[in-house]
């Protein structure tokens, strides 16, 4: 849809700049079809062309609710066994002040792995395998050191509620790829949600349709999907015909309100969608090492495996975004730190790391963006004695495919693990940086509403790390 | 300018330096400062609050608190940064040469030669004196201030200090280390451990701690802020002639060639800028056309079937007049109007920043009050006069009795309750949180009301509208003193009883004595129980083996904390089995029920006497005499510059108009009140003109100015100005009437067009600029569900009243139970912010987090999934067919005709009625689902229901 690629190459004052002063002659000038702001854009999640060629085609967003322990996960920090049980030297930013302790080792060992030598501590045997297809950045930091503020952070790019999500910009941004599928779909946990609800895949004050779909990993895989009560496929088809031929009728008489076509489009799409997306959740099609590979022969691993193996077939037919979630906050480790991780790391580590390897084989890595992290990370001293309090200052995560690099670690934390200290790199980085690897230009990508051009990365100047990229 | 080139050349010693370094302030700087600069940051113009004209200024800086230089290094200068990187001077402006950038390079890194450094050294001692106010009021203020002076003490001043509290004085001044302050702190005594967190306090810091002992040993001198006015000019004289800031002007109807088509005033406007393009109106649309767009514009709902065809047969003159006044007379009206007002305002019920997302029931009050302010044509003036400062209008809890008047006037300040407030949790209860509420707040009311984005000029001044950001917090501290960072409420204190302080008393008295009625009818049910509840765990105790039964008896005869370790871990195994709970009574006594009933009666009796203290969430200052409040350098809300008086912003404050808030009879500042009374003059610029083009765009999908938000220079100019202004000066002159407003645009010809495409018009005027047809519609989300629950004759029309509620299916969806009190209107639905009901916001109602003044209509799968599969419309399509089998019996003819009757308001033609009866005699395998209800499904999924022409 040409309008819409306008809408989103130019912002509103582009088009002013190039009219010169020429709000005068915008009324009749035909030149300015869909402006934004002036008429709503068309709301389709049509294909649209990025702003340049992109790295990557979809995102797979594997996300770390809680704020895993970068320093017994992924950032090894011999210094905490030395300075073990003493109190933390100099100044640290913690929440419950009463119980906090001195400074607590890791429980775990770290090794060397791959050809990279990238250190992973021995609670991630599979992803250890990997290590040489990831690019892990050691110098995460963000706004805020609580959940909820820190989830908006990290999914819309202020610490703030109520603003559209990554994968909703991406969405609105470059439409759908594939014709019987939603373009952004979450996959959550049937165990439940993760905190703050169904708002981490909002669309804000983007239009709906740019918010993630859930699709169910048990059950119906969405809304409405199928009849409240069962009709069998003859009963459909014959009140579908009956609507389109009343809709195409209708239409006819309506010469050129093209709406119309998206509305009955949207009830075509609504059929094929009943076959496709049942289709695209159907795992009984995998093979059985397939299956094993994905853990799902183990009740430790199946739930977290199905919905990475559902990933990769969502990103097979065409899927833009996709976040898989867990129930609560499963990397959360107040208490018992050591015990808490071995149960969180045993029901992903498998599964993740099939999912790499997976798509690695297929040759779909190349143009799928893997990320992999939480909304925080976790501090070097104890809490209650053997748990790890939140920290914002110093956080790890990584990326994989999609056109980021290999096997190579960027930046890293002080000697304790405790804030980001070498290439340091915030949020707004992160999200600058993977709307570039989709093509689009974080500085570009503009909504316009109540009078403000709104941006992911809003009012800020973040930088595209492009030390990350191939 | 003459003038300040003159002081410029009296700065002393720019000439040796200049010579060393070959660079000169005066010659080489000035002169591009002169020609690129100055125009906005001189004195005629003090942009972002920078004067780049003296050099005190540019070392002094702008607004964002830094130097505009930074001595040595260009890098960090801002002067420097935004030339190199383009982003000053203003796009449209000239922009230096990158020689002439450079030059002003090499200029600061050669130490910045010749700008006198003579300015006022920077006032250290004041500096200590302000950072050391800050940290009191940020960590002292709560307990020792203005609220709550703990041990007697206060800190808000020297002299309150000095006098001190219980403990004797807080500061010996000169003496840090007999002061009480110094020593409570260091010891780490305050603030207390224990109160941090739930009065969202931190501790004080070494560092800060530090600067409190150099303050009381400097004298604890007074701290003093530069007080910002309006009286430095911080936008051009060009910016106050924008257009949007002259009042509306009254111009003559213009003449029009076609004088039969131009039928009202307002058409008139419209006829003539299309007769320019050589195009007129549409021709006006069919009856049945007509009636379903005005009840679905007024009502939100489709006109029943009789209703219609009375319509249409009616020839008499003033048919469609006379429609329109019923439509507006019903209550249906006002119901669909509160909403489109509600969004704006940005309502919703609970309180969206936690998962669990808490409710306010309060909150439907405000609703109804919206309902019932435009259902009685409450003038607009009158309506956000109530809305912005209801409670300064009169001291209502010294009245005699509540009247409805008075009880709207509180419940009105809801509108001002709407921005999401986190502050009941004391993790998110920290200036930083409180400033967030008070800045949503501001934002809904100017984006409403004055139709601008004061927004960006938080953290600058705004780079396209002449609003400054010392606008900004002048403006803001019209909500502070009720949003006052430093005398916060938690949302639950700010509920007020809708009852005056008499008749509160009086009920609270009566109450007391039911209470103790209630606890004398109490203690005979209690013994009763008590006596059941003993015989029961007897019972149970019996079932255990015998040589523990009366171990565990003796344990639990014992209070919790009287028992031994042994007798714990007895009832740690045993507990469970013998726990006797009073629902277990009536199943194991079968004279339970019997016994219990007179006693039960007669405590509920006298519990039913109990009467309920109305409360409304609502706004009010928290004293007369608000907090002092500040400018935020960059926004930010430790970095606080000079202190701000309430006002409004510069640009708009023409001489008649000035803001003089005065303290109201009902203990509050007057700020909001002196604001409504600004905001309703008759000459208004903005007020009449901002709501008149959003209810416009509710009928033409666009605005006479398209932007409705946005009025500024960022914003699209009017396609109509003249007739923008004249249908505001008429809604002020009818008296702000609503109704009459709706009326003029309603009956106009151009309201009446039909709504299909001219292709030699569209060739002309592709969006319909113009207004040459009336464009169709998707019906929004409340007009889709409840035209739903109407035609299936399902419509519960009860007003007013606490919301439906909504649930939240394993699914994720989120609907109403099928009750016939969840069948009401939308407008009545609980607008939850995290969970709002899914068929609504499938249809792209708002998800509320500030405001929103026009919806977007999107096209999207989940839209038909919903409509085609959904457990709601296989209930009302089953209601529907129920409801036409009532009329039509089983007759499939006269089914057929009914059924197109009621859900598209007309007959079908011959083609269409045969294949809806073929339809209907369809058989297909399986178990066959009614028919009649899968036709009534297809139709209401028709896009003829769908859209309105």
């Amino acid at each position: 849809m040409s309008t819409n690629a306008a809408y989103m190459a130019l912002s509103r004052r582009d088009m002013f700049g190039r009219m010169g002063s020429g709000l005068a002659g915008m009324a009749l000038s035909g030149l300015l079809p869909q402006v934004a702001g002036d008429v709503s854009p068309p709301l389709d999640t049509m294909r649209r062309a990025p702003h340049f060629a992109p790295r990557a085609k979809a995102v797979i967003q594997l996300f770390m609710h809680g704020g895993p322990s970068q320093m017994d996960l992924l950032d090894p920090k011999p210094a905490l066994g030395k300075y073990d049980g003493q109190p933390f030297p100099g100044a640290i930013d913690i929440q419950e002040t009463d119980k906090a302790g001195g400074v607590l080792k890791s429980p775990f060992k770290f090794a060397k792995s791959g050809d990279s030598g990238i250190e992973v501590s021995e609670l991630l045997p599979h992803l250890a395998k990997r290590v040489d297809d990831i690019t892990l950045i050691r110098s995460m930091h963000t706004e805020h050191l609580n959940h909820e503020p820190a989830l908006w952070m990290i999914h819309t790019g202020e610490t703030i509620p109520g603003r559209p999500s990554i994968g909703s910009w991406a969405t609105f941004g470059l439409g759908s790829e594939s014709q019987n599928l939603p373009a952004y779909v979450v996959l959550d946990d049937p165990k439940g949600l993760p905190v703050d609800g169904i708002r981490n895949w909002s669309s804000g004050w983007l239009p709906p349709l740019y918010q993630g779909t859930r699709f169910r990993s048990e059950g119906t895989a969405v809304w409405n999907l199928t009849p409240h009560t069962a009709r069998s496929a003859g009963q459909q088809q014959a009140r579908r015909k009956l609507l389109e031929e009343m809709d195409r009728e209708h239409r006819a008489a309506r010469p050129g309100e093209t709406e119309l076509d998206a509305r009955i489009a949207s009830y075509a799409l609504a059929a094929r969608m009943q076959l496709s997306a049942a289709e695209a959740l159907d795992l009984s099609g995998e093979t059985a090492a397939t299956q094993s590979l994905y853990g799902l022969d183990n009740p430790v691993t199946a739930s977290y495996g199905r919905r990475c193996l559902m990933a990769r077939r969502l990103v097979e037919r065409g899927v833009r975004f996709i976040q898989i979630y867990l129930d609560g906050q499963v990397w959360d480790h107040h208490a018992k730190i050591k015990e808490g991780l071995i149960d969180a790391c045993a029901r992903t580590d498998q599964p993740t790391a099939a999912l790499l390897t997976d798509l690695k084989q297929r040759g779909l890595l190349d143009e799928t963006l893997i990320m992999w992290g939480g909304e925080f990370g976790r501090l070097p001293i104890s809490q209650s004695l053997d748990g790890r309090d939140h920290n914002n200052k110093g956080f790890t995560l990584w990326l994989a495919g999609g056109g980021t690099k290999a096997g190579y670690v960027h930046g890293s934390t002080d000697e304790f693990g405790y804030a980001a200290l070498d290439k340091p790199m915030g949020v707004r980085d992160l999200h600058a940086t993977i709307l570039h690897l989709l093509g689009l230009d974080h500085r570009r990508l503009v909504f316009h509403r109540n009078g403000l051009d709104e941006r992911l990365t809003g009012v800020h100047h973040p930088q595209v790390v492009t030390e990350l990229l191939t | 300018m003459t003038g300040i080139c003159c002081a410029l050349m009296t700065v002393p010693c720019s000439a040796s330096l200049a010579d060393e370094e070959h660079l000169g302030f005066d010659r080489d700087v000035v002169p591009i400062l002169e020609t690129y600069c100055f125009k906005c940051h001189g004195p005629e113009s003090v942009k972002a609050e920078l004067d780049l004209t003296q050099p005190q200024g540019i070392l002094k800086g702008g607004e964002s608190g830094e130097p505009a230089i930074v001595k040595g290094n260009a890098e960090e200068s801002p002067l420097y940064r935004l030339l190199a990187n383009s982003e000053m001077p203003p796009k449209d402006h000239p922009r230096p040469t990158p020689e002439q950038v450079e030059r002003i390079k090499t200029w600061i890194n050669a130490g910045a030669p010749g700008l006198s450094t003579s300015a006022a050294p920077a006032d250290e001692k004041n500096e200590l004196a302000r950072n050391v106010f800050d940290v009191l009021e940020w960590k002292c203020l709560t307990c020792h201030g203005r609220r709550e002076k703990q041990g007697d003490l206060d800190l808000r001043s020297i002299d309150s200090m000095i006098k001190g509290g219980k403990s004797g004085p807080a500061i010996v001044v000169g003496d840090p280390t007999a002061s009480l302050l110094v020593k409570r702190v260091h010891a780490d005594e305050m603030p207390p451990f224990k109160q941090r967190y739930p009065f969202s306090v931190k501790p004080v810091t070494p560092r800060e701690l530090d600067q409190i002992r150099q303050w009381i040993a400097a004298g604890s001198p007074e701290p003093r802020y530069e007080i910002l006015d309006d009286e430095v000019q911080t936008h051009s004289e060009s910016e106050q002639l924008w257009w949007a800031f002259q009042p509306p002007r009254t111009v003559p109807l213009p003449d029009v060639r076609e004088v039969d088509r131009a039928v009202t005033s307002i058409d008139r406007f419209v006829v003539a800028r299309l007769e320019q393009v050589g195009l007129t109106l549409s021709p006006e649309a069919d009856r049945r056309v007509l009636i379903r767009r005005v009840c679905d514009d007024l009502w939100g709902l489709p006109p029943r079937p009789e209703e219609v065809e009375d319509f249409v047969a009616d020839g008499a003159e003033g048919a469609y007049e006379r429609l329109v006044d019923r439509l507006l007379a019903s209550p249906r009206y006002g119901e669909r109007w509160a909403q489109h007002w509600l969004d704006a305002a940005g309502f919703a019920e609970s309180e969206g920043l936690e998962s669990s997302d808490p409710v306010f029931p309060e909150m439907y009050r405000y609703r109804d009050y919206v309902v019932r302010s435009l259902n009685s044509d409450k003038p607009f003036d009158r309506f956000i006069t109530e809305q912005l400062a209801g409670d300064e209008l009169a001291a209502y809890r010294d009245e005699p009795v509540m009247t409805p008047e008075l009880s709207d006037n509180i419940i009105a300040t809801g509108f001002l309750r709407t921005a999401m407030d986190s502050t009941r949790e004391p993790a998110v209860n920290f200036y930083v949180n409180r400033l967030q509420v008070l800045d949503d707040t501001v934002e809904i009311v100017s984006s409403n009301l004055l139709g601008l984005s004061l927004r960006c000029a938080k953290c600058h001044s705004h780079k396209y509208d002449p609003i400054s950001q010392r606008d900004y917090y002048r403006f803001a501290a019209i909500f502070a003193a009720a949003y006052s960072p430093q005398d916060w409420l938690k949302p639950a204190e700010r509920l007020r009883p809708l009852m005056t302080a008499a008749e509160q008393t009086e009920s609270e008295k009566h109450n007391a004595t039911v209470n103790e009625k209630l606890n004398e009818a109490k203690n005979p049910l209690d013994e009763l129980n008590d006596k059941y509840l003993a015989q029961l765990r007897d019972l149970k105790i019996a079932t255990l083996p015998a040589d523990v039964q009366d171990a565990v008896r003796d344990a639990l005869n014992k209070p919790a904390d009287e028992q031994s370790n042994a007798m714990r871990s007895l009832l740690a195994k045993h507990g469970e089995q013998v726990k006797a709970t009073l629902e277990d009574v009536p199943k194991a006594f079968p004279d339970y029920a019997e016994a219990v009933k007179p006693l039960q009666a007669a405590f509920d009796e006298i519990k039913s006497q109990h009467l309920e203290i109305p409360q409304a969430h609502a706004l009010t200052d928290v004293t007369t005499e608000a907090a002092p409040f500040y400018l935020l350098n960059r926004g930010e809300w430790d970095r606080r510059s000079g202190r701000v008086l309430p006002g409004i912003p510069a640009v708009l404050n023409m001489e008649s108009n000035d803001y003089h808030p005065e303290p109201s009879p009902a203990n509050t500042t007057g700020r909001r009140l002196a604001f409504a009374r600004w905001l309703t003059q008759p000459d208004h610029p903005l007020t009449s003109r901002v709501f008149v083009n959003r209810v416009w765009r509710q009928y033409f999908e666009h605005g006479i100015v398209p932007t409705v938000g946005d009025f500024g220079r960022a914003g699209a100019l009017p396609s109509h100005p003249e007739l923008l202004d004249h249908i505001a000066i008429q809604f002020v002159e009818s008296g702000w009437s609503m109704k009459q407003l709706h009326r003029s645009i309603v009956l106009s010809a151009t309201y009446r067009q039909a709504s299909l495409v001219r292709d030699e018009a569209k060739a002309i005027d592709p969006e319909n600029r113009l207004f040459w047809r009336m464009p169709m519609r998707r019906r929004d989300a409340e007009s889709i569900r409840d035209s739903i629950l109407a035609i299936a004759g399902t419509l519960n029309e009860q007003m007013y009243g606490p919301s439906s509620t909504t649930e939240t299916q394993p699914d994720g969806q989120v609907i109403t139970p099928a009750t016939a009190q969840n069948r009401r209107r939308s407008v009545y639905m609980l607008h939850r912010r995290l969970t709002p009901e899914t068929i609504l916001e499938t249809f792209d109602a708002p998800r509320m987090s500030t405001n929103c003044l026009e919806r977007r209509s999107s096209t999207v799968v989940n839209q038909s999934l919903l409509m085609l599969h959904s457990q709601f419309l296989e209930e009302q399509s089953a209601e529907l067919a129920k409801r036409v089998r009532m009329t039509a019996g089983e007759d499939a003819n006269a089914q057929v005709i009914s059924l197109y009757q009621l859900v598209l308001s007309r007959n079908p033609n011959d083609a269409e009625h045969k294949r809806a009866v073929d339809f209907l005699a369809t058989s297909t395998s399986g178990e066959s689902p009614d028919l009649l209800a899968e036709l009534s499904l297809v139709l209401l999924n028709s896009a003829e229901f769908l859209y309105v022409d």
